[in-house]
């Protein structure tokens, strides 16, 4: 590999500070600890976002800027406070999950007959938890049918739909249509002239 | 595989879909001279990706020309040449074909006497020598899913796994590549799930009509609800896919590769929700 600060940032040599700023921009929004936070490639992601920072530190030093630092955010899943027997085995299952331990959620949520949406809940979170993404996406979302007011459903939700929300935006910025593209007799017709030699 | 994964057309280049036809025109080619003219009938776009990535990842340039062929006997079409992950995905295309037949002689929609299945049967014979571990584990992986089929009471998710397992395996032995393999695994394990979740989801309807099983069912729901949970599922795994994509070290066809991923996948994705699937009228093909 070569360790050319310009090559790793994109840019030509000679590229302004406004253009290597630009870049790195970009380059960081790409390998962000946030977007990759539980991803099996983390690692890599981070390597690649140390050779970006110091890649633009070698082109912007003495530039007034300071170095940029990016900490991963730490995902906690604190225990709520619920009441009686129940709120007990559901805080033993929060704790269970919080340590990832996933027999201990499991068995403990085995053990409870009534299905009521904290149920659903946390079963949902120890199948996202597990990579078992339909499952989890399932049952958190019966969760919040059941329980619809529950703020801490619908925040569990939207965080397990992060992965896809980034996708999302990355895909309309490559001009996504929603309204499809062109009709399929009309593409038929624009294939044909581009494949025959004019 | 099952042919969804293809290119947003409306949003390619003119360059790019001449390149994309390149490698597509040259798959065919390779398959005709490799294993015969009528194992051609079995083409898709998901092999021509395949060889599109695992080029992507290696230098040197596309070596296109202008040729007639067999089907296209009066245009020429652009053929790309000398590409040797064309020759790998034509061998994968190949093993998963067969196992595909084999499928469909299980679900006794075809004869174990077919023509067909047994020109395939000599042609994976040939690739599997080729990739003899390749073709042992997608076998493996592709008889857990059986397995899993065949009971009730697996989640969708353990099944979706048997079809990650056997898309790791045929992104992951290309040879010269072997040093992105840990980022490919990661990618085409979630492309394999997402294969799995979205064929699913398109084969609801007529499941439901036939009374066969389909792993999305659930009580008491509807194909509008299901389609409600399914999608951020769908859209999750095209996050986690396209993560991986963005490790990748791509030399070249980034244009195309982003339109597969960024556009192409997730039209897919928004028209088989919407239940205006691809598989409806014709029978799926690996």
């Amino acid at each position: 590999m070569v360790n050319d600060p310009y090559e790793i940032l994109g840019v030509q040599p000679g590229a302004s500070q406004a253009e290597i700023k630009a870049a790195y921009r970009e380059l960081v929004k790409k390998y962000h600890p946030d977007k990759y936070q539980g991803n099996p490639l983390a690692d890599l992601a981070e390597e690649k976002l140390q050779e970006v920072n110091e890649a633009y530190d070698m082109l912007t030093r003495g530039a007034s800027d300071a170095g940029p630092a990016y900490g991963s955010a730490g995902g906690g899943f604190g225990s709520s406070q619920n009441f009686g027997e129940k709120a007990r085995v559901y805080n033993i299952v929060r704790g269970a999950l919080d340590r990832n331990d996933f027999y201990t959620a499991e068995q403990t949520l085995i053990g409870v007959r009534d299905h009521d949406a904290e149920w659903f809940f946390l079963s949902g979170v120890l199948s996202f938890k597990k990579g078992f993404v339909a499952d989890g996406i399932a049952n958190v979302k019966q969760a919040m049918d059941m329980d619809p007011t529950n703020p801490e459903y619908q925040n569990i939700y939207q965080q397990m739909n992060n992965s896809g929300s980034i996708f999302r935006n990355q895909s309309n910025a490559q001009g996504y249509n929603q309204n499809s593209g062109l009709s399929d007799a009309l593409m038929a017709c624009v294939l044909c002239n581009c494949l025959t030699p004019c | 595989m099952l042919g969804y994964v293809i290119t947003d057309k409306a949003q390619l280049r003119v360059h790019e879909l001449a390149t994309y036809s390149g490698y597509y025109c040259g798959l065919c080619k390779e398959i005709g001279s490799s294993y015969g003219q009528f194992l051609r009938l079995g083409l898709s776009y998901d092999m021509a990706f395949l060889a599109l990535i695992l080029a992507s990842l290696t230098d040197g340039s596309d070596e296109i020309v202008s040729e007639h062929c067999v089907i296209h006997h009066i245009a020429k079409r652009p053929v790309l040449h000398d590409e040797s992950a064309l020759a790998y995905a034509t061998d994968m295309m190949m093993i998963l074909g067969y196992e595909n037949f084999l499928d469909d002689v299980r679900d006794g929609d075809k004869s174990k006497l077919h023509p067909m299945g047994l020109l395939l049967h000599r042609a994976y014979n040939k690739a599997a020598a080729a990739h003899p571990e390749t073709a042992a584990q997608t076998k493996a992986a592709l008889s857990r899913l059986c397995e899993l089929e065949a009971k009730d009471n697996t989640s969708a998710d353990e099944k979706a796994q048997c079809f990650a397992d056997v898309m790791t395996e045929v992104f992951t032995g290309y040879a010269p590549v072997r040093s992105s393999n840990r980022t490919l695994a990661v990618f085409a394990a979630n492309l394999g799930r997402w294969i799995y979740i979205l064929d699913a989801m398109d084969d609801y309807s007529e499941d439901k009509e036939k009374g066969t099983s389909n792993p999305l069912f659930r009580e008491g729901q509807d194909r509008r609800q299901t389609a409600g949970i399914v999608g951020p599922t769908l859209y999750h795994y095209l996050g986690e896919i396209s993560k991986a994509y963005d490790l990748l070290d791509i030399r070249k066809n980034k244009g195309i590769l982003d339109n597969v991923i960024y556009l192409g996948l997730r039209r897919t994705t928004d028209e088989v929700l919407s239940g205006k699937g691809r598989s409806k009228n014709g029978k799926r093909s690996i």
